[in-house]
């Protein structure tokens, strides 16, 4: 079978709509960025730049990384960059808790992230986050400045009109967000369809998987059975459960999702 | 499952637009409960109480402040269909925000209150949906329990509307009017017991039965977008997407405006064909292979027979059905705000050239108007598409104050 076989009209339909924004993307800025977690959705995008740059991903990865991640993490991560051949930079943040997220998830990473945008002097940095994750990321632009503080004026968020978009002279850098029309179900078909890999720890063990996977001090499971990808999408065609439920740092209580996405979270 | 019908929700300020959405959420179960959970402990600790606009203000200041600041999109699940809702503000400071959530919608829902009837607001985002060219329509008179679910009041407003609408060149007979409470829940999902005298569809049926998806532009003529040139091999890969109609491997293309004798704009629709620089589409490339044909929508690259040396902002046609070309543009616009000069960027599709204006010579911000551009060298656009090619947009020091169409 082909993969026009296997991607039904919704895919291609989503997909389409992210390459022409990664193509924007490079066209209009100087030197971007991937962020890529090791997650779902972050291995799906590089595999959209694959697609939109003809076969190659044409600029670097950033992980950001504490030391803190899950060892299944870490060996996909190994894996990844072996297999997929990643150009992959390491934003090293702390690892202590903050007083917004009370996790260390939450405002070192994007110290971190700030830190690494400042030194290698990216205007554009690409996140897979998606409107359907959390009502504070549902108000996103797909292009989206980030002041000099590095910080998310989001009472004055640009025009988006179409396929126009304003510049940014005055931004930090820029946060392209291509994956922002995707939902959780869509994710786990475009990876089945393409072969995507993934991490083991999204596969049920003893009851149990990860929906969203974090630190190890900050991430837990849930109840499960899903073993494989077509479990998984049945299993959450049903489910009552949001997707992030179990991430510590961005519950919608107290509004923490705003205030760490103001501060330059993703 | 189908790409979502992407519904923009729009209408003056308090009339109940978040609260219509939050309503059709609930009621076709379309919120996880655990998230509808986390809002209302949410609200509860902030000392707030939950309401239905709940589920798309999701920034505390828009809680706090009982109004929507920015839009947000959420997902309905309808039997037959998935929507995209989109929520916008309806306060005139915040257009901005509204035309971004409109911009990427195909059909519109108008909110009125029938206790305060039609306001500034509900007549300038009718304006600006016929604008952006949403054509279709569906009009929720809101609030009906504040009017004990009285038909005369809904009788009044909605005859006031249709005379609205029909000036605006809405073509009205198609258009729906619903009696709705959506804060009680009536006629929203559910047929409403308290308004007998309606018997007819409820929101959620009317946009599971009535409302058609726009068709795509394969129908119309060959244009190509090109976004970027990336070399490959020593090979020349024209990037960008099919805009509208079909492309075939081994048709004639040619690159607009630059492929056309400047001598020959002058009489721009009596082009002598031999003026026309041809070339010839050698190979259509995707990440996965080259491809036979490319249809509307689809993002490919393209390499020529020869090289082609084009550049962003041109257009790919067909040399036999070639797009307008010219340094004149004029149409209607909608300013967000006034220009601080007469000197400004104007983009069409991937082209972004510099633009004077020549008409209006006042501008009211918030309003629309016709508009004269000249632009310092000739695009290629396509009035009739609806595609991006009939859209423009103007720039005030790198910031969009207007978005307009091309007639």
């Amino acid at each position: 079978m082909t993969r026009g076989e296997i991607m039904n009209s919704r895919l291609t339909e989503l997909e389409e709509k992210s390459i022409f924004i990664l193509r924007e993307a490079k066209a209009k800025f100087k030197k971007p960025a991937v962020l890529w977690s090791m997650g779902k959705d972050s291995t799906v995008m590089l595999m959209l730049c694959k697609k939109a740059f003809l076969g190659n991903v044409p600029f670097p990865a950033i992980n950001i990384d504490s030391g803190r991640d899950f060892p299944e993490s870490y060996e996909f991560k190994e894996k990844m960059v072996k297999e997929w051949g990643i150009n992959l930079l390491i934003a090293q943040a702390e690892h202590k808790k903050d007083a917004i997220s009370g996790t260390a998830e939450g405002l070192n990473k994007a110290e971190a992230l700030k830190k690494l945008l400042e030194k290698e002097k990216f205007d554009a940095l690409i996140v897979s986050i998606r409107r359907d994750e959390h009502g504070v990321r549902a108000k996103e632009r797909y292009v989206s400045p980030r002041d000099k503080n590095f910080r998310w004026d989001f009472e004055n968020q640009p025009p988006e009109i179409f396929n126009y978009t304003s510049e940014f002279k005055d931004a930090s850098h820029v946060r392209i967000h291509p994956l922002l029309h995707w939902n959780e179900v869509d994710i786990w078909e475009y990876s089945k369809a393409n072969n995507i890999p993934v991490n083991p720890l999204y596969f049920a063990k003893n009851g149990k998987r990860y929906r969203s996977i974090g630190y190890a001090d900050s991430t837990v499971p849930f109840k499960s059975n899903a073993k494989t990808i077509d479990e998984i999408i049945k299993e959450l065609k049903t489910t009552d459960i949001s997707e992030r439920a179990g991430r510590a740092q961005d519950k919608e209580k107290e509004y923490v999702m705003q205030r760490l996405r103001e501060l330059g979270y993703m | 499952m189908k790409q979502e019908i992407p519904i923009v929700i729009i209408g003056h300020q308090d009339h109940g637009k978040s609260t219509l959405i939050g309503r059709l959420l609930l009621d076709t179960k379309s919120i996880q409960k655990s998230r509808l959970k986390e809002i209302k402990e949410t609200d509860k600790s902030s000392g707030q109480k939950f309401e239905l606009a709940h589920l798309v203000d999701s920034f505390k200041q828009e809680r706090e402040r009982k109004m929507t600041m920015d839009t947000t999109r959420a997902l309905l699940k309808g039997k037959k269909q998935l929507y995209q809702l989109i929520d916008v503000p309806g306060h005139a400071e915040l257009i901005s925000q509204m035309l971004t959530g409109a911009s990427s919608a195909e059909v519109a829902l108008l909110v009125v209150s029938v206790k305060e009837g039609i306001r500034e607001q509900t007549l300038d985002h009718l304006e600006i949906a016929q604008l952006l060219g949403i054509e279709q329509l569906g009009v929720v008179i809101n609030q009906m329990d504040k009017v004990d679910y009285k038909k005369r009041a809904f009788d009044v407003l909605v005859n006031d509307l249709k005379k609205i609408l029909e000036n605006m060149n809405y073509k009205s007979k198609h258009i729906h009017f619903f009696p709705v409470s959506a804060w009680k829940g009536d006629n929203v999902v559910k047929k409403s017991s308290r308004i007998s005298w309606y018997d007819n569809l409820t929101v959620m049926e009317f946009l599971e039965n009535k409302f058609l998806r726009p068709k795509i532009h394969e129908s119309l003529s060959f244009h190509f977008l090109i976004q970027d040139i990336y070399e490959h091999e020593n090979e020349e890969i024209l990037i960008g997407r099919v805009e509208s109609g079909e492309l075939k491997q081994g048709q004639e293309i040619v690159f607009l405006p630059e492929n056309i004798r400047t001598r020959s704009l002058r009489s721009q629709n009596l082009v002598p064909r031999k003026l026309i620089i041809k070339n010839k589409i050698k190979a259509i490339k995707t990440a996965e292979g080259n491809i036979d044909k490319a249809v509307a929508g689809q993002n490919v690259g393209i390499i020529c027979e020869e090289k082609s040396q084009t550049k962003r902002g041109t257009i790919g046609s067909h040399p036999n059905a070639l797009p307008n070309i010219s340094k004149m543009l004029s149409g209607e616009i909608f300013w967000i705000r006034a220009p601080s000069q007469k000197q400004l960027v104007c983009e069409c599709g991937t082209s972004r050239v510099n633009a004077t204006l020549l008409k209006p010579d006042k501008i009211i911000s918030g309003k629309k108007s016709l508009y004269k551009l000249r632009l310092e060298k000739p695009i290629a656009f396509e009035p009739q598409s609806k595609t991006i090619l009939s859209k423009i947009v103007l720039k005030d020091q790198g910031h969009i104050i207007a978005v307009g169409n091309i007639q």
